[in-house]
């Protein structure tokens, strides 16, 4: 069946199955920043945003994405450079495979939280799994982050 | 999960219909397990467009739609039931995959390792289906498979307190044992869930409390009258060992 939604505020129309997941429909579309870890929701790899809001896009089914608006890691280059940056800069970036849901989830958290403390952080970014690290890079990039975005 | 075909029905009497007149259909919640069943269904029926993902107030209850996501949840009642539903989803992955979870869904499965269950066990919840219409959540719990649509999710606003507690390996992992104990506007009640069956009440602890027990012996009650089995997560007798206490930190938390 035929979906049409946005992807990265270009208009799409896909020919997709009705039980396929979205991950498996961008990354053969081309969308390949999306990775595919546990395929259950559990890692956090997969995540995009949804009409702006982070999901894991291995358990949401594309036809369920139906006039919606789908922000993937290639959608959003410049801001995602700017948390990279940082999380490179505190040696996280290691493997890279956790960096781009990583990356989205950091970004949803800077529009949702209003200066969250680094416990409030840690809680919203809780789920994103990273196999190299012991996640304190991330955390002390996220912090620096959402303190550079303060200060403008 | 495969299924075949896929409908999106716009009216609840149309999903109601579709759903009966195609055997082996299954509803969609937030389809975040479909990947872990192996089914093969001809028809999925997404809810997604039935406007069932409304939050109200009344003066007796709050009512969530079965469409609400249990991130949603979490930020709109947060400050609710002494923050306990949003305790009893926090270890549920993360906030991605909250945003997709619904509470109907979660509800209507009645999973065994739910802590959302137990906190609605414990605050005395009623659900509502299309065609049944109202039950408690309790009733539900003991009931035979039921082909309905959940629609709402009536939580009765009359608590003064309640306590969750959870056992598990890993804070994000299933709990091994959880517990719930909440003084509302008809009583005590104390449920225990992922035991590893769906959550129970149980009688016994509330009545002990209310002859003037103490919460250890209420606690002992409990898991003298509930069942606890084996699976892979812990044995039966090890969950009876948390529930005696679970409960009774529950029941002090609460300041029962």
């Amino acid at each position: 069946m035929t979906v049409t939604f946005w992807v990265n505020g270009r208009r799409q129309a896909w020919e997709v199955l009705p039980d396929e997941v979205l991950a498996d429909s961008l990354r053969s579309h081309g969308f390949t920043s999306v990775k595919k870890g546990c395929g259950q929701g559990a890692c956090g790899l997969c995540t995009v945003w949804v009409e702006d809001k982070p999901v894991p896009s291995c358990s949401v089914l594309t036809v369920r994405m139906a006039g919606k608006h789908i922000t993937t890691l290639e959608g959003v280059q410049e801001e995602a450079a700017a948390y990279g940056s940082l999380l490179v800069a505190e040696g996280a970036e290691q493997c890279g495979f956790c960096a781009p849901g990583l990356i989205m989830l950091v970004l949803a958290m800077k529009k949702e939280l209003k200066d969250p403390s680094e416990q409030q952080v840690r809680e919203y970014l809780n789920g994103n799994l990273c196999r190299c690290s012991g996640y304190y890079g991330q955390i002390r990039a996220a912090m620096n982050y959402l303190q550079s975005e303060r200060l403008g | 999960m495969i299924f075949k075909e896929y409908v999106c029905p716009s009216t609840l009497a149309e999903a109601y219909e579709t759903l009966w007149s195609h055997p082996g259909s299954v509803l969609l919640g937030g389809c975040t397990l479909l990947r872990r069943n192996t089914r093969t269904s001809p028809l999925g029926i997404d809810l997604g467009g039935l406007g069932l993902n409304q939050i109200t107030k009344t003066g007796t209850d709050l009512i969530l739609g079965a469409s609400v996501s249990l991130r949603e949840m979490e930020t709109s009642c947060g400050d609710l039931f002494d923050g306990a539903l949003c305790k009893a989803v926090s270890a549920l992955g993360g906030i991605p995959l909250r945003n997709v979870i619904t509470v109907g869904g979660t509800v209507a499965s009645r999973f065994g390792t739910s802590d959302l269950l137990t906190v609605l066990l414990a605050l005395d919840t009623r659900l509502q289906f299309y065609h049944s219409g109202l039950c408690t959540l309790e009733e539900y719990l003991n009931m035979p498979p039921l082909r309905d649509i959940l629609t709402e999710i009536h939580i009765p606003l009359g608590c003064s307190r309640i306590a969750f507690q959870s056992m598990r390996n890993a804070c994000t992992d299933y709990a091994l044992l959880n517990a719930a104990a909440a003084d509302t506007a008809c009583g005590l009640r104390i449920a225990v869930g992922a035991r590893p069956m769906a959550a129970a009440l149980s009688e016994a602890a509330a009545d002990c409390i209310n002859r003037g027990g103490t919460p250890a012996q209420a606690a002992e009650a409990s898991a003298a009258e509930l069942k606890f089995a084996d699976n892979h997560r812990a044995g039966g007798a090890y969950r009876r060992e948390l529930c005696l206490v679970l409960v009774e930190r529950a029941l002090k938390e609460a300041g029962i």
